[in-house]
């Protein structure tokens, strides 16, 4: 029989693994993590918690210009580097018709022949691209690449992680000022070359690829709790050494 | 589409080239650009503030008392790498940021300050800064325009850097190809294979891509996938 206590919300009930990572992120933004660890931390979690092969996150800047700011693997990375250079695949697409654009089965999709190829031969099956969208502003695009169709639970999962990731970028109440927007993907932008001048000097240094780098800053940013963008600058100035 | 607009600056930056020096055109272009009564142009290398070349004599007091002082928009745009805004010397949140400087601005007449960092990666160049003696607050094309000749004064005092004749890289300048992934890995790779500074790698590459006639991209691309490495 249910007794009043069995209604009463129990205040040890677990978090779902989703709205912990939403938290996490909403807490980073707010403690004024860069927008490119915020990003890297939103890829890794699509990839966990969706679960996808594979994320990306792009900005668009004033330009109408695309940039890759974070993902979650080296894939992921050439793949979006892809669409900038090519003008071609579904987060262009995504972010010139303000709609989630997707392809279940890519390898039959005509939509975007190059990209189509070179998603196959990584792999993966389907991809999808969701606006980063808030009051009909689009700042950019999560891509997600995987290796079959998501279902509708999962697409809404990485809908959830996409206005966090919007969210992060804005902080709600500088939605209006463009001049803010413009100010913040600059940032953003340059935060992330910060990240890849670093990853070029441990590359050399190491003799490792690209990502072995990325994954050097980020665990060196993790374990330290320092920002992933101060670290990579504190490595290209050679204060410290990873 | 400012595709089109940067191209136009880019084209404008690059009008009097044989009669006026670098700095002076990016100073002039942005007075006009930004209907500023005073444009300024600071070159830091490394984290001290040292060169102030173009400007007028108000803009050199304004900006030697902010190195002095360590305290100003100026200042912030460099440290911070992050456009800043100063819409009124007066007003009592400009006060509480940047107080010594806005008594002393104040009192030189000056009222409306912004501050554009030139910057890529942690390359950090120098800033351009316009005066006016009006309060002013940036319209968005102003701030756009401003951000847009920060961008094409980044590439230009890289060219001019690296010794890249004026007519290629003009025909160069309208392209957006700095902020490329490549090349900043490219750069990071020379600066530590060379043991030199992050600016200077960014230099060599850009002079090696000239001097042999290829595109930055391409350069960037043999060096990342070790085709190719740069001489001491």
């Amino acid at each position: 029989m249910a007794t009043p206590e069995d209604q009463v919300p129990n205040d040890k009930t677990p978090l779902t693994d989703l709205a912990t990572a939403l938290i996490d992120v909403g807490q980073m933004a707010t403690h004024g993590a860069s927008i490119v660890n915020v990003f890297s931390v939103l890829s890794n979690q699509c990839v966990q918690l969706i679960p996808v092969s594979a994320a990306g996150i792009l900005l668009i800047d004033g330009n109408n210009s695309l940039h890759v700011i974070a993902s979650s693997s080296h894939a992921a990375t050439l793949l979006d580097l892809f669409q900038v250079q090519n003008n071609e695949g579904p987060c262009r697409d995504c972010c010139v018709n303000h709609e989630t654009v997707f392809s279940e089965n890519i390898a039959t999709d005509s939509r975007w022949p190059n990209f189509s190829t070179l998603a196959t031969s990584a792999n993966f099956v389907s991809v999808y691209a969701l606006p980063l969208q808030a009051q009909g502003v689009v700042v950019g695009a999560l891509n997600l690449f995987s290796q079959a169709p998501l279902s509708t639970d999962q697409l809404s999962t990485a809908r959830s992680l996409a206005d966090a990731a919007t969210l992060a970028f804005l902080q709600a109440d500088m939605l209006q000022d463009r001049l803010l927007v413009a100010r913040k993907m600059r940032v953003a932008l340059e935060g992330r070359n910060v990240v890849e001048q670093a990853k070029g000097v441990l590359s050399e240094r190491h003799g490792i690829s690209m990502m072995e780098a990325f994954w050097s800053l980020r665990d060196a940013s993790n374990q330290r709790n320092i920002d992933i963008v101060e670290i990579a600058t504190s490595v290209v100035n050679r204060e410290v050494d990873l | 589409m400012s595709e089109v607009r940067r191209n136009e600056i880019a084209q404008a930056l690059y009008a009097d080239a044989n009669n006026l020096s670098l700095g002076q055109r990016i100073t002039a272009l942005g007075t006009t650009l930004l209907h500023a009564g005073h444009c300024s142009l600071v070159l830091s290398m490394g984290l001290d503030i040292t060169t102030i070349t173009g400007g007028d004599s108000l803009t050199s007091v304004m900006d030697e008392r902010q190195m002095v002082l360590g305290d100003g928009p100026t200042v912030s745009a460099i440290r911070e790498s992050t456009p800043m805004i100063l819409a009124d010397t007066k007003g009592m949140l400009e006060q509480q940021r940047w107080p010594v400087f806005c008594d002393e601005a104040a009192k030189q007449g000056v009222r409306g300050v912004l501050s554009f960092p030139i910057f890529t990666g942690a390359i950090r160049l120098g800033a351009m800064t316009a005066y006016w003696t009006e309060p002013h607050s940036p319209t968005p094309s102003e701030y756009s325009d401003g951000a847009l000749l920060a961008d094409v004064a980044l590439e230009a005092i890289l060219n001019d850097l690296a010794g890249v004749s004026l007519d290629v890289a003009l025909a160069e300048l309208g392209q957006d190809v700095q902020h490329h992934i490549l090349i900043q890995q490219a750069a990071g790779m020379v600066s530590e294979q060379l043991s030199i500074p992050i600016l200077e790698a960014m230099v060599r590459i850009r002079s090696v891509a000239y001097s042999s006639q290829r595109q930055l991209i391409d350069v960037a691309q043999a060096i990342i996938s070790r085709q190719e490495t740069l001489e001491k």
